[in-house]
């Protein structure tokens, strides 16, 4: 066994798969995604590829129209999804997502406390602060909070987490900005000394406060050059913050498309593609998504990246905002071909490389010796035959070239990482 | 079908045990014909712990390992908003195929409020069984808001939701305000049922305004829930385990028996007991499937 650094694999569960007609193909089943069983298959799925952890994200408004496999996506509450798989496996990590913005830190720490416990210190939770007033409407509010406040209470929020998970059953007296929290958490202390804190928003607040708390960061880059930038930043802020570098794992979403040849490779991709319904609208919802009023706009002509809105006030995600405007800028391709890009498929976001397990294994170790990566962040475009294809031909080939684990040989999501155990002054 | 017999565990019966053990204990109980179990949430009672357990967790993760027993998780009304009730509910009622209920505490203590609380704006405060109420009402309007055949999974047409059959909430009350629609297609059960355990006059009006079933100390408390209900509940009288008296029949108006279990109880022992009053407790009229199958509640659907 090679002593080399070994890649983290993180599944991001979604519906039926990333693509956005994926759930239009015939080997899918949208109709399971309400269903235990399902979600039981495509974790066991993962862990039969030593993954380090699956993720579920989250959304708490209806979505949008036409918003295709999104639909879908997250049917149900992440955690109840999660508590649910936890007893059917043994050793994979398990992740949700919760807001900062419309929880409470003590409702929380129970929460995942209570999933630390049940799966034997494989819990972790990504933190977000959510975006758009519709969230606030579901929850009392008229307009969702502005963002550096969001960022505020989100730090707030950590600390208060740690705090009680940190003081295992002992009161916790905490006085801040936000939240006055007194009293002691009635959940066990964790089973891998505090559940795993992920985080994945990429614009400078969200960039600080990874600095500052992530054990991990779901991080949206389709390059390497820009995958390494992000990757010597938020590791530089680690480092500032007085944490070893390699307290934070870096995991890029890729959204691979694997087949045994390249040609079937681009032909699962081809049929996906195929299967896309354009209503004509994604022009439409560009223009609602960025406040912009582009009925008038020209759809052969250039995208009007300077009407698009400051990165500063903006009230959705920087991340993707940010990402939507430097595509713009870099394919200059018309207003129709980049809406139809944008709300048809991941490339914007994420990277989606398309070949045989060779090609993919060629391009994830590109990025992970290349300074961009720890690991990543697996967005599956299909389930079940795609994320099959992943662990059965993706996963012996990083195997192979020593870049990844051949068994689990630790217990915890912690452990899996690599993340130091804080250090705890309780009574022994 | 399953009996009207409910199991009430104390924290100390379930809370801090091993999964393996609570999975053996449960499975017991649903072998043995119970019709329900409420996992008592150790927040309400104020028992300090240290627990392995929140009731949500707990029931996520017996839904792969029962099949039909009903399984009742707590929501704290004061320090809980309607959508996130509504999510963590009906999501359990999915996985469980329509086995899920929940029991109201609509308790505001000060030692909980100085650790936790709710994250929308505070619109009245003191009256916290109208809370409770309204709570219940907007979780309701959420889960009402997606109509049968809205998730339609349309491959031809392209359709996943029909949204001529999803409608928002638009609730506004005393207490919540929620837009909607909800984000989770209607739980098998269309409105998951509501369990109130009922002690006192301000338990009657909650249990009267929403109890689908009324867990009562005193058989007069079960005649005055009826007398102010709306839609009658299921009545079951609450007994502790070590109080109950062989073959006693039930008093009148009593539709079945809540038999209270704490500490850590002899599996055998406890399994002959709820075989024995299972066998004793009417059945009532044949139900449907799930959880208001075996209490013999309407289903609500639209």
């Amino acid at each position: 066994m090679s002593d080399q650094r070994h890649m983290r694999i993180n599944l991001n569960l979604r519906g039926v798969g990333f693509h956005t007609a994926a759930w239009r193909h015939p080997d899918s089943t949208p109709h399971r995604v309400h269903d235990l069983d399902y979600y039981v298959e495509l974790v066991q799925a993962a862990e039969r590829g030593l993954f380090d952890s699956v993720f579920l994200a989250d959304m708490m408004t209806f979505p949008q129209s036409g918003s295709g496999q999104n639909e879908l996506a997250w049917p149900l509450d992440p955690f109840t999804m999660l508590a649910g798989v936890a007893p059917h496996t043994e050793h994979i990590g398990l992740i949700g997502t919760l807001s900062t913005t419309y929880n409470d830190p003590y409702a929380v720490a129970r929460k995942v406390a209570a999933l630390d416990q049940l799966s034997g210190g494989r819990a972790g939770v990504n933190l977000v602060t959510s975006t758009g007033d519709a969230v606030a409407r579901q929850f009392g509010w008229d307009r969702h909070t502005e963002h550096e406040l969001r960022y505020e209470r989100a730090g707030e929020f950590i600390t208060v987490l740690n705090a009680l998970w940190d003081a295992a059953g002992e009161p916790v007296e905490h006085h801040g900005n936000h939240f006055d929290v007194a009293g002691a958490l009635d959940i066990a202390g964790s089973p891998q000394g505090r559940p795993v804190i992920v985080q994945a928003g990429a614009s400078e607040s969200g960039r600080a406060l990874a600095g500052r708390f992530a054990e991990a960061v779901f991080a949206g880059s389709s390059d390497i050059p820009a995958g390494a930038l992000l990757y010597d930043d938020l590791k530089a802020r680690v480092v500032a913050g007085g944490r070893p570098s390699t307290d934070l794992a870096v995991l890029p979403g890729v959204v691979p498309y694997v087949g045994s040849t390249e040609a079937e490779a681009r032909r699962v991709y081809g049929e996906l593609e195929e299967l896309i319904l354009d209503d004509g609208g994604n022009i439409a919802r560009l223009g609602q998504e960025l406040g912009l009023d582009l009925s008038a706009a020209d759809p052969e002509g250039p995208v009007p990246v300077d009407d698009f809105p400051a990165v500063e006030g903006y009230q959705g995600g920087v991340t993707r905002l940010v990402r939507l405007r430097a595509w713009a800028l870099e394919e200059g391709v018309s207003l129709r071909r980049f809406a139809n890009t944008v709300y048809r498929s991941l490339g914007v976001i994420h990277w989606t490389p398309v070949g045989t397990p060779e090609q993919i294994a060629d391009e994830l170790e590109a990025w992970f010796r290349g300074g961009a990566a720890d690991g990543f962040n697996v967005l599956v475009p299909q389930h079940t035959r795609q994320l099959d294809a992943f662990v059965d031909q993706v996963i012996p080939v990083l195997q192979r070239r020593g870049l990844f684990r051949t068994e689990y040989a630790t217990t915890t999501l912690r452990d899996h990482l690599g993340i130091t155990r804080p250090n705890l002054a309780r009574a022994a | 079908m399953t009996a009207r017999l409910n199991i009430t565990l104390e924290p100390s019966a379930w809370a801090a045990l091993a999964p393996v053990e609570l999975f053996a204990l449960v499975g017991r109980l649903e072998a043995a014909g119970a019709g329900s179990v409420v996992l008592t949430d150790p927040a309400s009672t104020g028992e300090p712990g240290p627990w392995r357990w929140d009731p949500p967790t707990a029931v996520a993760a017996l839904a792969g390992f029962t099949s039909g027993i009903g399984l009742v998780t707590t929501v704290a009304t004061s320090f809980t908003e309607p959508l996130s009730a509504s999510r963590l509910v009906g999501s359990l009622d999915h996985f469980t195929r329509g086995r899920v209920g929940w029991l109201l505490d609509a308790g505001y203590d000060a030692a909980r409020a100085a650790r936790t609380r709710a994250v929308s704006p505070i619109l009245t405060t003191g009256d916290p069984v109208a809370r409770a109420i309204e709570l219940v009402a907007a979780a309701r309007s959420l889960w009402d808001g997606w109509q049968e055949g809205a998730f339609t999974v349309d491959v031809e047409r392209g359709a996943i939701i029909d949204r001529e059959r999803v409608r928002a909430s638009n609730f506004e009350g005393r207490h919540f305000r929620v837009a909607g629609p909800g984000t989770l297609r209607r739980p098998p059960s269309g409105n998951p049922p509501v369990f109130v355990r009922v002690d006192d006059d301000a338990d009657v009006e909650l249990a009267g305004a929403v109890a689908d079933v009324a867990l009562v100390s005193r058989a007069a408390l079960g005649d005055r829930v009826r007398a102010t209900a709306e839609r009658t509940p299921v009545v079951l009288a609450s007994l502790a385990l070590n109080d109950l008296a062989p073959a006693e029949p039930l008093a009148s108006g009593i539709d079945g028996i809540d038999l209270v279990v704490g500490g850590r109880p002899d599996l055998d022992a406890l399994a002959e007991t709820v075989a024995a009053l299972s066998a004793t407790v009417p059945s009532g009229r044949p139900g449907g499937p799930g959880l208001r199958g075996t209490y013999a509640l309407p289903t609500l659907r639209d």
